[in-house]
């Protein structure tokens, strides 16, 4: 039997406001970002380059260290990173040259990437490097490939589809779209190094795998998906598309690196970690992860 | 005729034949009373690679110690170095961005890259074997996944040493400072809220990392490290501990879950809406 006094609802009406300030409290997390990296930006020619070693003496205040030149986008930043934490960035100039000194004594993994104007990131290039006390390695005839971008993540057959990205001007490059058949596009580049191409898409139904890169250049800008269907969807209406993106925060980093660390050998894992969707988490979805890091 | 056919189709194939990537050892020479640092190196054959899984078998009275993780390519761990079950090392990580060749301006012709540095501790006087590659996976960074063919070349070694159980680099300073990162979730997530933590020690290097949830004790941790949804916020104190036992420590303040305190408020303004119009009810009927 419940019988209840004026005090018990006051008890009850207490109990209901102490509820509410509690739930709108905010929820502060203090924690830090452990390490980021940049997206991705690849030379075409830094492979085969020789490096140069000015052996004995210092170079400007610099004991040893490392030089990195080349060519990124005409006003790009040019970020490099060691052991995936930024230790310096330089702006190109307007024709996309950089060069950029950065000490180091030891055995070091050094990662460049580019941003254009515009904000959007290169892929990363890697550098493993072996440093001698009094030498300046020099890294030269650095490229990176052009970014690139959709305003659609689906097209209907027959719409338009903007592409556009930075470049290098005065360097002749393609738009390949490689998917149940494979076309490729050639953008004119401008003076201020972006590029922006609209056209009409005449490809079959599927999903294709679209890049950018300099015709002379074997390597190519990141890869981006787009659905040629019977509906379009603006990139900007989208969660997101990259595989390992589980956060949906347009960014593959270490966060989704984790969430996929914690699937990694479980059964039944969710289909944003299960990068390959094979039903397993295995060295194969972290490959793809590592492909589509981004920072 | 039949032979010629043959010959030719395997002159004509050959230049399409893919080489195969390089798993080796570097040993240097052993000094006694010191560690033995093996590298695991990698020539690519100018393939750029992203990921790489690695287990070896190591010559009988040596014992893991440690690894440099300052030394290697691989960026990101997705499996510590460790001494597996069955007693042969493990390791596997990942390199975004990739990687194809090593950089060194004083020998340009050598393009096999450093993956970890593995540090042992002899436990026998004489020590003679093999450290060869029982299997491996090296993966392309080509956004697929595909695994590139792999041969490996495994290195003898045989020389005097002094055992020692407990090695003494004489590191005294801690692993460097680090922070606990929280991934939160949502009551509905099937990935639980997780806790990320990180950091390096180039003396001996990081052995294990030790979590503590409010008062309780500490425990052995990975990350990510899986925390529960719970109602009331706590503090998270995590130790990071070098091979010569030297502490460096970290805490977090992780609040309650959101979501399970709008299930339980939710549950209260129920109670208290039931509570109140039976209140009135009886009122009413009185």
């Amino acid at each position: 039997m419940f019988i209840f006094s004026k005090h018990s609802l006051v008890v009850v009406g207490t109990i209901l406001l102490c509820a509410v300030l509690l739930i709108s409290t905010p929820n502060h997390v203090e924690a830090l970002t452990i390490t980021q990296t940049g997206d991705t930006g690849i030379s075409a020619q830094v492979g085969t380059l020789p490096i140069l070693t000015t052996g004995g003496g210092s170079y400007g205040n610099i004991q040893s260290g490392v030089r990195f030149s080349g060519f990124a986008y005409p006003r790009a930043t040019v970020t490099v990173m060691k052991n995936l934490t930024e230790v310096s960035r330089v702006v190109a100039d307007v024709n996309g040259a950089f060069s950029v000194i950065v000490p180091e004594e030891s055995w070091q993994l050094f990662t460049l990437f580019a941003t254009d104007t515009s904000g959007r990131k290169s892929t990363l290039l890697n550098f493993p490097i072996v440093f001698y006390s009094g030498a300046l390695t020099d890294i030269n005839g650095i490229r990176f490939a052009p970014t690139i971008i959709s305003d659609k993540l689906s097209v209907k057959q027959s719409d338009y589809l903007t592409i556009l990205g930075g470049a290098l001007t005065r360097i002749p490059m393609e738009i390949l779209f490689d998917g149940n058949e494979s076309k490729s596009y050639t953008p004119v580049v401008t003076s201020d190094g972006e590029y922006s191409m609209t056209f009409p898409v005449q490809l079959s139904q599927g999903e294709y795998l679209v890049k950018a890169r300099y015709v002379d250049d074997t390597r190519s800008s990141r890869v981006l998906r787009v659905i040629v269907g019977t509906a379009n969807m603006l990139r900007s209406e989208a969660t997101s598309n990259k595989p390992g993106d589980c956060n949906f925060d347009q960014n593959v980093n270490l966060v989704d690196f984790s969430i996929l660390a914690y699937w990694y050998n479980k059964q039944n894992p969710p289909v944003c970690v299960d990068t390959n969707r094979d039903k397993k988490i295995d060295l194969i979805d972290f490959s793809i992860l590592a492909f589509y890091w981004n920072g | 005729m039949k032979y010629f056919f043959i010959t030719l189709l395997l002159f004509l194939g050959t230049p399409f034949m893919s080489t195969a990537a390089e798993l080796s050892f570097a040993v240097p020479e052993v000094v006694s009373g010191k560690p033995i640092t093996v590298t695991v190196l990698l020539d690519t054959e100018s393939e750029s690679i992203n990921s790489a899984e690695v287990v070896l078998s190591i010559p009988e009275g040596l014992l893991l110690s440690g690894y440099t993780q300052t030394t290697g390519a691989i960026a990101i761990w997705i499996s510590k170095p460790h001494i597996a079950a069955d007693g042969t090392i493990e390791f596997s990580g990942i390199i975004p961005g990739g990687v194809e060749r090593l950089y060194d301006p004083e020998n340009p012709q050598k393009r096999a890259i450093p993956l970890v540095n593995l540090d042992f501790v002899p436990t026998e006087t004489m020590i003679e074997g093999e450290f060869r590659v029982i299997r491996s996976r090296i993966l392309k960074n080509d956004g697929m996944g595909t695994s590139i063919t792999t041969q490996s070349i495994p290195r003898f070694v045989s020389f005097k040493t002094n055992p020692t159980s407990t090695y003494r680099t004489g590191d005294e300073t801690p692993p460097e400072p680090f922070t606990i990162s929280i991934i939160e979730s949502t009551f509905f997530a099937r990935t639980p809220r997780l806790a990320l933590f990180a950091t390096t020690d180039a003396g001996s290097g990081v052995k294990e990392y030790k979590i503590k949830k409010g008062f309780g004790r500490y425990v052995i941790a990975t990350s990510p490290y899986a925390l529960p949804l719970t109602l009331w916020g706590s503090t998270l104190s995590m130790q990071a501990v070098d091979y010569e036992g030297n502490v460096r420590e970290a805490s977090i303040a992780i609040p309650g879950n959101r979501y399970l305190q709008g299930v339980v408020i939710g549950g209260m303004l129920f109670v208290g809406y039931f509570l109140y119009t039976y209140q009135r009810k009886r009122k009413k009927q009185v």
